[in-house]
């Protein structure tokens, strides 16, 4: 943003029409930085300019969503490549501000009802919201009446607080929670009627761990609910949306359609009487010992070898199918032939876990998370990681899964994460690609949002080629990058081939990494992959980057062997490197018919050399042979001298 | 006259005579002594020239005959006018003008023939060096053309 800002102070006019001031700053809107803007053709017309960092993957389906319990993204512009997007001012302050106090009905009419028909249509379109939270709901002055906030501007429930998750998407850090379902919708849903009814949020003051160590405890809507002023009327339908079950939930359809104190039934969770003990806890439930699971992961392998676990669901919970599946699991303890890169030990745990509870998110390598947050946890590993190797298990992990779904297919997974995995690895597939390079595209395929994540540019959020291909242009003088750098690595880094390969291969242009490993030096593959990115999205001048190469481009100029080509096509590198098309720059230097012809012509100059050698050698034999030659021409001359001579003397004697 | 010189050169040329050649010789003296006299004189720069220079084949032998002949037409002709009168060929073999004209007609041809031969040589000598140095300076064209690399490139 620093170029912005030092070209026209604090304002950035967008599409001729928008115009940001960047030291207006607002408070953040759907999880992303606001600052003012006015539309410049008509006057007077304020809006929000959101700065959207990696926002949804479906953020174009998004856009065209439109309901009047959110505010619509009015349009979206990029700006020098970078994303801005615009939304209308909401209504008034929000609920993170005052929660006030709702009666039941001001609920039903305000609340649940306009936000149920909402996540109806959502869940027609076949979306989700997952940012149904108190500073994301807004109320007009003097009103009932809720906004949500624009959708799609962050990542799918990455801004969502711990207490307003279901456990299925809470136990995962922000980044690894998913799409989630609309079933997650209508616990978040529910939790912020809860919070509205009475007055303050549940379970206050206390610590994400401990929230979740109370819910798994007695159960989320006694979590919630116990020694709460909770009116009589919203007791049953919040018992309902807080289950920690997600098919007990309602559906949006049963909310639009609601009547005051209309009753829901919940089938009870019944906890075992004697707990079960994991890491100093007692575990009274599956879905506890699940959680307790992962975090105790030895001990909770020990309790599975030696059958307790199954034991006790056995006999205790009399869950009898649960108990054989997971008596089956733990035989899997066994060495296994044929999976090596598989560790058993950790896939028996996986496979346990989503025994004890099918509604849970996967375990796997130390980790909770959805298979398809995988991408948008590298990104968060990437930018903002949490431990300083939480970037390479990641990688691991998305490496694996992407390249193994079959060890997780045998793991009888439920079904939601088996989708997941199964659309991972077939992305994966079409992308061609292997290891390091593989994971590095991932995220910038499944998001055509997404910015590059180069550390150099990352700040800026440009997230078009051609942005990049232009701050590249701008940035590429020798304080930016230094010429044995260059040399070494090549005008871009890796984040920055990877989100260009992902942008060509969106657009039907096979991928060029392979140039690279054709051995080609690095920064004569990126100048390749960079032509072919200006030719296709940006037909602007990039002479800065051209001239920057000239010198490296012109010992290429080495093969060449006829001196005159070698200098008419540095005369031709230095004029085209001044127009700053790319193509044609490199189209001189990587010339295969005229490199062919020069070669062709070097033989022949070669063969004709020799032959002149020859024909220096040979000449003393020569002058002999012009030695006699010259003899009898003499004498011949001489001879025909002598016979005008010899007429001419006749002549005189005679005829005078 | 013809055929006396036809004798004579024959005569010299072939070391060994032919019977008839004798014959010829002797109808030529009994008919005009007087002739052959002169013409045997005036030959003689071409059996000098057979002693002195044995390199000198037929080529130089023909090329000397055509200027001693020129030289020769007019004492032939004084003598065919005298009608072989002995005193007249006399006089004009005794001529030193004559003789002198002789012998500097065989020493100019002589002088003409290796003149022309030094001069063929020498232009032969000319052409065969401007040709070398028109290859020589080819030859550095393509060698600088293709065999040399840029090292002395001018800084863009």
């Amino acid at each position: 943003m620093a170029d912005t800002q030092a070209d026209n102070s604090q304002e950035l006019l967008i599409a001729e029409r928008y115009l940001i001031s960047l030291d207006r700053k607002q408070p953040d809107l759907g999880g992303c930085e606001t600052y003012s803007a006015q539309d410049m053709t008509t006057s007077g017309a304020s809006y929000l300019a959101l700065a959207p960092f990696a926002p949804s993957a479906r953020l174009s389906e998004i856009m065209f969503f439109r309901h009047e319990s959110v505010i619509p993204i009015r349009t979206h512009e990029y700006s020098q490549g970078i994303l801005w997007v615009f939304c209308p001012h909401p209504p008034g302050p929000s609920l993170a501000e005052s929660l006030g106090l709702w009666t039941e009905s001001q609920l039903i009419d305000g609340v649940i009802r306009p936000l149920a028909s909402l996540l109806q249509n959502l869940e027609a379109a076949k979306l989700t919201c997952r940012s149904i939270r108190p500073d994301n709901l807004f109320v007009g002055q003097g009103l009932h009446q809720v906004v949500l906030g624009p959708l799609g501007v962050s990542a799918p429930a990455e801004k969502q607080p711990v207490l307003f998750e279901p456990l299925s998407s809470a136990v995962c850090r922000p980044s690894a929670r998913g799409e989630g379902t609309t079933d997650c919708d209508i616990f978040s849903l529910g939790v912020i009627i809860l919070a509205l009814a009475t007055g303050k949020l549940p379970l206050e003051g206390l610590s994400d761990a401990d929230i979740l160590k109370k819910r798994f405890e007695v159960g989320t809507p006694a979590a919630y609910m116990d020694g709460q002023n909770v009116p009589v009327g919203l007791r049953s339908l919040l018992t309902a949306m807080l289950s920690d079950d997600p098919v007990s939930r309602p559906s949006p359809r049963d909310l639009v359609t609601i009547a005051p104190s209309k009753l829901f039934t919940v089938r009870p969770v019944i906890p075992a009487r004697i707990p079960i003990m994991i890491g100093g806890n007692a575990v009274h439930t599956p879905q506890a010992l699940a959680w307790y699971a992962g975090r105790h992961p030895a001990e909770f392998s020990a309790l599975l070898q030696r059958k307790v676990v199954s034991n006790w669901l056995h006999r205790e919970l009399e869950l009898s199918v649960m108990a054989s599946l997971i008596e089956q699991a733990s035989a899997s303890f066994l060495p296994a032939g044929g999976s090596k890169a598989v560790d058993p030990a950790t896939m028996v745990i996986t496979h346990a876990i989503s025994v004890l509870d099918p509604a849970a998110p996967m375990f796997w390598g130390g980790l909770w998370f959805w298979p398809e947050a995988l991408p948008q946890m590298l990104v968060q590993a990437t930018t903002r990681p949490a431990t300083p190797d939480e970037e390479r298990t990641v990688r691991n992990i998305l490496s694996f899964m992407a390249g193994n779904p079959d060890a997780f297919m045998s793991a009888h997974l439920p079904q939601r994460q088996a989708r997941q995995i199964t659309t991972l690895s077939v992305a994966a597939r079409r992308m061609g690609l292997k290891g390091a390079d593989l994971v590095r595209r991932f995220p910038y395929d499944m998001n055509s949002f997404l910015p590059c994540l180069s550390k150099r540019c990352q700040e800026l959020r440009i997230s078009l080629p051609e942005g990049l291909l232009q701050w590249l242009n701008r940035h590429v003088g020798i304080e930016d990058l230094p010429d044995e750098a260059l040399g070494r690595s090549g005008f871009l880094d890796d984040q920055m081939r990877s989100f260009l390969e992902a942008n060509c291969a969106r657009q039907g242009v096979i991928p060029l990494s392979q140039s690279q490993k054709a051995g080609l030096p690095a920064w004569l593959a990126d100048l390749t992959l960079l032509a072919s990115v200006q030719r296709k999205f940006d037909k602007t001048s990039l002479s800065f980057m051209a001239q920057r190469a000239l010198p490296l481009l012109e010992t290429e100029l080495r093969q060449w062997r006829s001196k005159t080509a070698r200098a008419r096509r540095r005369v031709r590198l230095g004029k085209v490197a001044e127009e700053g098309n790319l193509g044609t720059f490199l189209a001189t230097v990587n010339d295969p018919t005229g490199l062919r012809l020069d070669q062709r012509q070097a033989q022949e100059a070669e063969a004709e050399i020799s032959n002149l050698m020859r024909v220096l050698d040979e000449a003393p034999e020569r002058r002999a042979a012009n030695d006699r030659e010259a003899r009898n021409s003499g004498e011949f001359f001489s001879l025909l001298t002598g016979i005008a001579v010899a007429m001419a003397s006749i002549w005189l004697e005679f005829c005078r | 006259m013809a055929s006396v010189r036809q004798a004579e050169q024959d005569s010299l040329r072939a070391p060994g005579f032919r019977w008839w050649h004798g014959i010829i010789i002797g109808l030529l003296l009994s008919y005009v002594p007087g002739s052959l006299v002169v013409a045997g004189v005036l030959l003689l720069p071409l059996v000098a020239l057979r002693f002195f220079d044995p390199n000198a084949d037929g080529q130089r032998i023909m090329i000397v005959l055509f200027y001693v002949g020129a030289a020769m037409v007019h004492p032939l002709h004084e003598a065919w006018a005298a009608n072989g009168d002995w005193d007249t060929c006399i006089a004009q073999i005794t001529q030193p003008v004559t003789l002198a004209l002789d012998w500097l007609s065989a020493g100019a041809a002589w002088l003409v023939a290796e003149a022309s031969a030094i001069g063929g040589r020498l232009w032969n000598a000319e052409v065969a060096r401007r040709e070398r140095k028109s290859i020589e300076k080819r030859i550095a064209y393509l060698q600088d053309e293709w065999m040399s690399s840029d090292e002395d490139a001018p800084a863009t």
